[in-house]
């Protein structure tokens, strides 16, 4: 407290003293500059005074009758004005004579000629001088005036005082004023500062002796803190006496209150564990006869309980006479140390069988490259022993491209500390094998920060990598293909719903880009909902290929003729994963198609009228009636002949008319099991004749939405092939099922089959088997096509299956009538 | 039937014509028969009329549709019922003669001779079917 207070106390006496002094300073300047002031002033006045009396006395003389030789009369006027005037007069003639004075000292006569206010009064008309008396003490202000008598210079008169009394008080008062201020504010200052400094050293004095002993329970304190805070406990055991002295804070971690028991060997014994207690005595044997320093665990067994773990250090401590006596040192807690160290160690352990068991490969490597550690999964990464590669510059085993670079970045890589993340490298396996290695490294800095060294993880992606490079090649030649080939390659994924095209969607039609929405668009009116249908259908059924026809928008607004066709992924529920397909421009084709088509239209209308003559002159003839047998038959079957040749140019104009693209073909409501019987009823003929079992299934099908005439054909075309291909005595089912919103008929029969080589083309035009062809060499080969044709216009599909020799079962879809639009 | 009918035809392939004129003669009718569209319509103007017109559609100088609308047009042959042999199939051919009037429409290739007669005898006696 006194401490804080002192340096106030002096700030406060330096401050005052210094404006004592400051003010007395300006008090006395101020007073001597007023002092000098009024003194001037009083000066003047004087002088005024002094003339005016100077100047009275002049003019009483030369008004006298004598004038200035008058000396009693002037005498007399002298002595009349004196008292009044409070001066010293004098009057002299003009050469300086004096010739009468109100001083006593008119005895002197002198010259006063020479003085300073007579010469200047002879000059200027009065004059003024200060100066010391010599006939009188003191300083004394002199003014003298002329006498004129008729202008004439007779003499002068002169009136003096004592000059003023202020300034001659003052030229003594005033530097002893000064003397005395400043005087004073050094006895403030220095009387200010000797306080404070007895002050101080009182203080001073007094704070030795309680410091002291503060200083000395202050340590105390300190010690006891800090061993509580260290967690240790220092103790003093003299062995001669068996009797020691433990610290508080020993007491405390033994888990007893200080001082609760007087400690020695055998109670310290007490609270360590049993097992340790043999190690304790040989241990302070060990120190008393040999010196050996303690240094050692030992488990303290508290009263609470708890066991501790102490690390106890002593050491023997000799008397005067250089014989131990005594041991002395501290026990310190290491419980949780030593718990952090198992802990610690138990973790290192575990990272160590992690790092020796994993299949990455950790390594550690220093700047030159030599593998300073590294775990066993480096033989698979390379294939060499752990002792083959460590302690060696690995690095040599790099390709010499990525050696080579590593190396020219290596310096860099040292500069910067950099650190890397899924870097590859090739290294090269023991077997020979290139390996590609992926590895992620930091640096190893010194205390310095510089990089002594690199440590991380590897793995052996080649096996990726090859797969990568295989895609990448494969990806590359599917590009490549995909440009040279002049269709537009699509790939529809059913998971994310997104379709592919290639670049040749742009190319061959000018689209840049075709949204799904706007494909549908993109179909021509009368083939969309066919084409959509279609696909559809095949999408529901489990079928691999889908094919179809229509006229797609270019870009320039004018339609292209496509051929799409797709392949479909499924799984094992039949639902299709993806599609991929082609786009091709058909145009060209359908071109050339269409005329042929009217060429075949053409052609084929002209063949009917010959053919309708043909027809009509042999029917006549055979109602004619008066054939010979012979003729007869050859009549008939010229008939039979010309009817086929009918047939055919039917089916060519109605394949021309499907295929010109112009045909409307009829959307009725079409059963296709009333057909298919009526069907039968018309070849019951040839069935019987071949003694063939035909059966029909209809499980409630709903019809059909088609063109009737044309599904006519259709039947009887599919049927007659069955009844045909099949030998006597066959079997043939035809079944019309419902398949979602779309109804299939088939037939199924179990004649000859049809080769696996020639499924693929049976719907073609003029196609036949060649097994068909052995059998029996009629059949056009332009039924199926037409079938085809039919079905597709009709927005359903149509297909075979057949094993050769095992029968074929022709089927195709149709969509169903009951909906809106259709006719009924 | 009270009268013979009577058939005009026109065709102009001959054998067509000698094998259909034969056809319905053998069956009762008296046929007439016109080389071309030109002749076909001279003969149809002329009484007596015809009970009904077999009328080919692809034939020179004058087409037969040229023809069917000529007939229709005409009061004194409107109402003569025509049936129309053609070869083509081509439905939009089939589609004008119809809405021109025409009563029905054959293709000759696949049309019997027994078949027409069966049908000239409905147009004739009953009110025809198509």
């Amino acid at each position: 407290m006194a401490d804080q207070a002192r340096p106030e106390r002096a700030r406060h006496g330096r401050v005052l003293a210094t404006l004592s002094l400051v003010s007395v300073l300006m008090l006395a300047i101020a007073s001597v500059f007023a002092v000098y002031g009024l003194d001037r002033h009083l000066a003047r006045q004087a002088k005024e005074d002094l003339r005016r009396i100077a100047s009275l006395l002049a003019s009483r003389v030369a008004l006298l009758p004598a004038g200035i030789d008058d000396k009693p009369a002037i005498q007399a006027e002298i002595a009349s004005m004196a008292p009044a005037a409070d001066a010293r007069l004098t009057v002299m003639a003009a050469d300086g004579r004096m010739i009468a004075g109100s001083a006593a000292q008119a005895a002197f006569v002198e010259s006063l000629g020479d003085r300073v206010e007579v010469v200047t009064a002879a000059r200027d008309g009065v004059g003024v001088a200060e100066r010391e008396s010599t006939t009188l003490g003191g300083r004394h202000l002199y003014v003298a005036v002329p006498v004129l008598i008729g202008g004439r210079l007779v003499g002068f008169a002169r009136a003096a005082r004592p000059s003023t009394h202020l300034a001659d008080a003052l030229s003594l008062t005033v530097p002893l004023l000064m003397y005395l201020t400043l005087g004073a504010a050094i006895v403030l200052v220095l009387g200010h500062m000797a306080r404070q400094r007895v002050e101080r050293q009182s203080l001073h004095l007094v704070d030795t002796a309680e410091a002291a002993a503060a200083r000395a329970a202050e340590s105390e304190r300190r010690l006891t803190e800090a061993q509580r805070i260290a967690s240790i406990g220092s103790w003093d055991w003299d062995f001669e006496s068996n009797v020691a002295r433990w610290s508080d804070n020993l007491y405390r971690m033994f888990g007893v209150e200080p001082g609760a028991f007087q400690p020695s060997l055998e109670t310290y014994l007490e609270y360590i564990h049993p097992d340790d207690r043999a190690a304790v005595q040989v241990a302070a044997r060990r120190a008393i006869e040999h010196g050996t320093p303690i240094a050692m665990d030992t488990r303290i067994v508290r009263p609470d309980g708890r066991t501790i773990i102490g690390h106890t250090r002593g050491q023997a401590v000799n008397d005067q006479h250089g014989r131990p006596t005594r041991l002395v040192g501290t026990i310190l807690d290491v419980t949780d140390l030593r718990h952090a160290e198992a802990a610690r160690q138990a973790a290192e352990e575990q990272f160590r069988v992690f790092v020796e068991t994993t299949n990455e490969w950790i390594w550690t490597l220093d700047t030159r490259g030599t593998l300073l550690y590294s775990n066993a999964a480096v033989r698979n990464i390379l294939g060499y022993e752990l002792d083959e590669l460590i302690g060696r510059e690995v690095l040599n085993l790099l390709h010499p491209d990525d050696h080579a670079a590593l190396l020219a970045a290596l310096p860099e890589m040292i500069r910067q500390r950099a650190n890397w993340t899924g870097v590859v490298r090739r290294w090269l396996h023991r077997t020979g094998e290139w390996r590609y290695v992926e590895s992620n490294g930091i640096p190893i800095l010194d205390e310095k920060g510089v990089v002594q060294g690199f440590r991380g993880s590897a793995r052996d992606i080649t096996e990726r990598t090859l797969a990568e490079e295989a895609f990448r090649k494969s990806e590359e030649r599917f590009q490549l293909a995909a440009r040279a080939s002049n269709d537009v390659l699509w790939d529809w994924d059913f998971a994310t719903g997104e379709i592919w095209r290639s670049e040749a969607i742009r190319r061959l039609f000018g689209h840049t880009g075709v949204g799904d929405q706007q494909w549908d668009a993109l179909l021509h009116p009368q083939e969309r909902q066919l084409v959509g249908e279609s696909l559809k259908e095949f999408l529901d059924s489990d079928r691999e290929t889908w094919v179809a026809e229509y006229r797609f928008r270019r870009g320039d607004g004018s339609y292209a003729w496509v051929l799409d066709r797709g392949i479909a992924m499924r799984d094992e529920e039949g639902k299709p994963l993806r599609m991929i397909g082609t786009m091709m421009d058909i145009t060209e084709r359908k071109e050339a198609e269409r005329m042929k088509s009217d060429f075949v239209s053409f052609v084929s209308h002209q063949l009917r009228t010959p053919l309708s003559g043909m027809n009509w002159m042999l029917e006549l003839a055979a109602e004619a009636g008066n054939l010979p047998p012979q003729a007869a038959e050859y009549v008939a079957d010229a008939r039979e002949s010309a009817a086929r040749l009918g047939t055919l140019v039917n089916d060519l104009l109605d394949i021309a008319r499907l295929e010109s693209g112009r045909t409307t073909m009829a959307q009725e409501s079409v059963r296709l099991d009333e057909i298919t019987r009526s069907v039968l009823r018309e070849m019951n003929t040839v069935i019987v004749a071949k003694r063939h079992t035909v059966r029909v299934d209809s499980n409630g099908a709903a019809p059909a939405l088609a063109d009737q005439q044309m599904m006519r054909q259709v039947i009887t075309n599919l049927v007659s092939n069955a009844v045909k291909y099949t030998p006597d005595g066959g079997q043939i089912d035809i079944a019309i099922v419902p398949r979602r919103d779309r109804v299939e008929w088939s037939v199924r029969d179990n004649g000859m089959g049809i080769p696996r080589a020639a499924q693929g083309r049976l719907f073609e035009k003029f196609y036949r088997a060649d097994n068909a062809i052995s059998k029996e060499a009629e059949g056009t080969g332009l039924g199926l096509h037409l079938v085809r044709l039919v079905i597709e216009h009709a927005g359903g599909q149509i297909w075979c299956e057949s094993e050769e020799g095992q029968g074929a079962r022709f089927a195709f879809t149709l969509p169903t009538a009951l909906r809106e639009g259709a006719k009924a | 039937m009270s009268a013979t009918a009577r058939v005009l035809l026109v065709e102009d392939d001959k054998f067509l014509r000698r094998a259909c004129e034969a056809s319905l003669r053998q069956r009762g009718f008296e046929v007439t028969t016109a080389n071309d569209g030109e002749e076909g319509l001279r003969l149809a103007r002329v009484a007596p009329y015809a009970d009904i017109i077999l009328l080919d559609l692809l034939m020179p100088k004058v087409p037969g549709i040229e023809v069917l609308r000529a007939l229709k047009a005409e009061p004194e042959t409107a109402s003569i019922p025509v049936l129309i042999l053609s070869n083509s199939s081509r439905e939009d051919d089939k589609q004008q003669a119809l809405q021109l009037g025409a009563a029905g429409y054959y293709v000759k290739a696949n049309l019997s001779l027994r078949e027409l007669a069966l049908q000239v005898e409905q147009l004739i006696h009953g009110h025809g079917a198509h």
